[in-house]
């Protein structure tokens, strides 16, 4: 039962992350994805301050709300400021990060929530945490949360996929391009706080990016896109936890490897096998 | 009191552990926030963050291959680590449709989970020498000592040694990349020297503020430095300050409370510069929006002081005081934009009020002559010179009416002579 939770909740994430990331990489946004994962750590450290535990309402508030403060402050400083999209995202997301940590060292020391925690996530403890309804907390969080996400990107497919791919379609048809790019990065935030203290910030992006890369490499259809990404995921957190146990070395970085190998490996053999007419779509 | 006699003690230099800390800290800063311009003119601002999270495996291995921290060997498997990442984003970007941002979000994750898990294995070899390897991750600024200075010092000087021996090259390849290529200049190799740097100033940077943070220390100085100039050479000299004076404000408030850790305090610091610059630096929003409502202000004032001049002009009476009905008679101007712009003329002396009726003073009626000869004026150029139809040349002088300089209305006097009349048969005046 213990490795079959660990496992559960990797997976868990990785669906709920190779979904919205695979919009993000469609949208380029990978890195305004990259920024949240750090950005979102005051909010927690505030929330748990307040609160005096993990994984409470307020932390999701808090969360959040640093989430939006950190995309509006961006947008702001990119549209406003002039600093450009790059330095914009570089400038934010290190300040709100900094200031979690100050918050954290200064503040919340001796707490639950300890520097090492936030970059790497303690997925190992999920066993042994609180159960709600016979299921971890975390990762029961985590289940209801990628229950909504399925449900509204089931629901708002449309909406995704002509603001991913053809932008000045929607416009024509009056689909307002901010609305679904500000919800997908709202759930994005949402997502990413839940698994924040499972998998950390660093691997947090990982599992957005990486599957959705992959996915990338082998098709241009939107479905099998989904499909494959999420499938890409899973696959790289059971492996992942499987190799982890075999050698003895942390989970969560373990898949981070193995997504990497694997995506490296797929690149190099697509570049050395003869190109084939690439169909358009 | 305690704080002051904290500060005169810590800028004493008294304490050879707080001057090798700051000492190290400014060297650093210094040597990143310099970078810094050439990353964000050359748009490489992300690429920072690639190479600052990849550097972790190569520390690991270099303190694995050396048995302790030393800093020659962190620093070389960490410079190593970096060349790979910079190679990986753009393999991986090259070579396939993934972007480039998503190739650096996939680089960094990458690469620091193998940091990870080398630094895991560290951690269970059970050497003791291990401990305090994991400062890399926030930096941390107070280990340093005088044995590690030599290194960062060796490795700043070859930073800012490359910098002016390369320096025309970097300004024209990053400001005119075409004419770089025409004129012969290797563009793949400034570009790898650039790469070099970053490579380099960040293997050294996160020393003080830690790989995640890392990126700040080399972007934020240089993006808050492009609101103060947009010299090159100056752009290089403000950022590398900003950075220096950051890091003397992290490391002192770390000494005040021991609490606080130095890395995040120097990024907050640099942060609220940039803040700061956005606003009020001659560029910045809060100044932009000044100039923007004198400008309004002076425009608004302007044409109430025409108008008033005008009703003058008509009846040729221009010192007669006028209610304000009349003034909205001779041209509608909304209520209170009309009672704004006399209470701006009241104040600089161009008219006064008695009994809610406005009069000119000496000094408004030649004012309001100025305006309206150069308007006119202008309007005889355009018509004479530019051979634009009498009916369109109003708006444009207007415009010009509000901005245009003494020297050039000489030089309109110079070129006509001294008109009586414009396009629309108008009297131009002049002062008597």
């Amino acid at each position: 039962m213990f490795d079959f939770w660990i496992i559960l909740t990797a997976c868990i994430i990785a669906i709920n992350s190779s979904l919205l990331g695979s919009f993000l990489v469609l949208k380029k946004l990978s890195l305004i994805g990259d920024a949240l994962s750090h950005a979102v750590l005051p909010g927690i450290v505030i929330a748990f301050l307040i609160s005096g535990e993990i994984n409470s309402f307020w932390m999701l508030l808090g969360a959040s709300g640093f989430g939006i403060i950190a995309i509006l402050l961006i947008d702001w400083l990119n549209r406003v400021g002039g600093f450009g999209k790059d330095s914009s995202i570089g400038i934010i997301y290190t300040l709100l990060f900094a200031v979690g940590i100050i918050l954290i060292t200064s503040k919340a020391k001796n707490a639950d929530i300890d520097v090492d925690c936030v970059l790497f996530g303690d997925i190992n403890t999920t066993p042994l945490v609180d159960k709600t309804v016979g299921v971890p907390t975390p990762t029961f969080n985590l289940i209801i949360i990628t229950i909504i996400n399925l449900i509204i990107v089931s629901f708002g497919l449309k909406g995704f996929k002509i603001t991913s791919f053809d932008k000045g379609f929607a416009q024509t048809l009056g689909i307002s391009i901010p609305f679904w790019s500000y919800l997908l990065l709202g759930l994005t935030s949402i997502s990413t706080v839940y698994s924040f203290d499972s998998v950390g910030a660093i691997m947090v992006i990982g599992l957005l990016v990486i599957p959705a890369s992959f996915a990338n490499l082998i098709t241009r259809k939107l479905k099998s896109f989904l499909v494959i990404s999420i499938s890409f995921g899973i696959i790289s957190c059971i492996s992942g936890h499987l190799l982890a146990v075999l050698f003895d070395i942390p989970t969560v970085p373990t898949i981070g490897v193995f997504m990497g190998l694997i995506l490296i490996t797929t690149l190099i053999g697509k570049t050395l096998l003869p190109k084939k007419l690439e169909v358009q779509a | 009191m305690d704080f002051w006699k904290d500060l005169i003690y810590f800028f004493s230099f008294q304490d050879t552990n707080i001057t090798n800390v700051l000492f190290g800290t400014i060297m650093l800063g210094f040597t990143c926030g310099i970078v810094g311009v050439l990353v964000v003119l050359n748009k490489k601002a992300l690429i920072v963050d690639a190479v600052s999270h990849s550097i972790l495996p190569g520390i690991c291995i270099g303190f694995m291959l050396s048995g302790f921290k030393s800093p020659v060997y962190l620093i070389s498997g960490g410079i190593i680590a970096g060349i790979i990442a910079v190679y990986l984003v753009d393999w991986i970007s090259k070579t396939s449709r993934i972007k480039k941002d998503a190739s650096i979000a996939i680089t960094l994750s990458v690469m620091f989970s193998v940091g990870v898990i080398f630094l895991n294995i560290i951690q269970h070899s059970g050497n003791g020498n291990q401990s305090g390897l994991s400062d890399f991750l926030f930096g941390k600024a107070a280990t340093i000592v005088r044995n590690d200075l030599y290194v960062f010092g060796t490795m700043s000087a070859l930073v800012l040694t490359i910098i002016p021996l390369f320096y025309q090259h970097f300004k024209i390849a990053l400001f005119d990349p075409e004419f770089s290529k025409t004129i012969g200049l290797n563009h793949q190799f400034i570009q790898g020297l650039i790469s070099g740097l970053i490579i380099i100033s960040t293997a050294i940077g996160i020393q003080t503020v830690g790989i995640i943070l890392m990126s700040a220390l080399i972007i934020t100085p240089a993006s808050s430095a492009f609101f103060w100039t947009k010299n090159f050479k100056k752009s290089i000299l403000i950022s590398g300050l900003f950075a220096t004076l950051s890091s003397i404000a992290g490391v002192f408030i770390s000494y005040l409370s021991p609490d606080m850790p130095t890395g995040p305090w120097i990024i907050v610091s640099l942060s609220s510069i940039a803040i700061f610059s956005a606003f009020f630096s001659p560029k910045g929003l809060f100044t932009k929006n000044i100039k923007a409502s004198k400008n309004t202000k002076k425009m608004l004032s302007d044409n109430v002081l025409k108008n008033l001049y005008k009703i003058g002009e008509k009846e040729a009476e221009t010192t007669k005081a006028r209610t304000i009905e009349e003034i909205l008679n001779y041209r509608f101007t909304p209520l209170n934009e009309l009672k704004t712009g006399l209470r701006l003329l009241k104040t600089k002396g161009l008219a006064i009020e008695a009994g809610g009726l406005w009069m000119l003073t000496e000094k408004g009626i030649s004012e309001a002559k100025r305006i309206i000869r150069i308007h006119r004026l202008w309007e005889l150029y355009m018509q004479k010179f530019m051979q634009i139809q009498s009916d369109h040349v109003h708006e444009s002088a207007e415009t010009i009416e509000h901005i245009m300089t003494p020297q050039l209305e000489a030089e309109l006097l110079k070129l006509m002579g001294k008109p009586v009349n414009d396009p629309h048969q108008q009297n131009i005046p002049y002062e008597d």
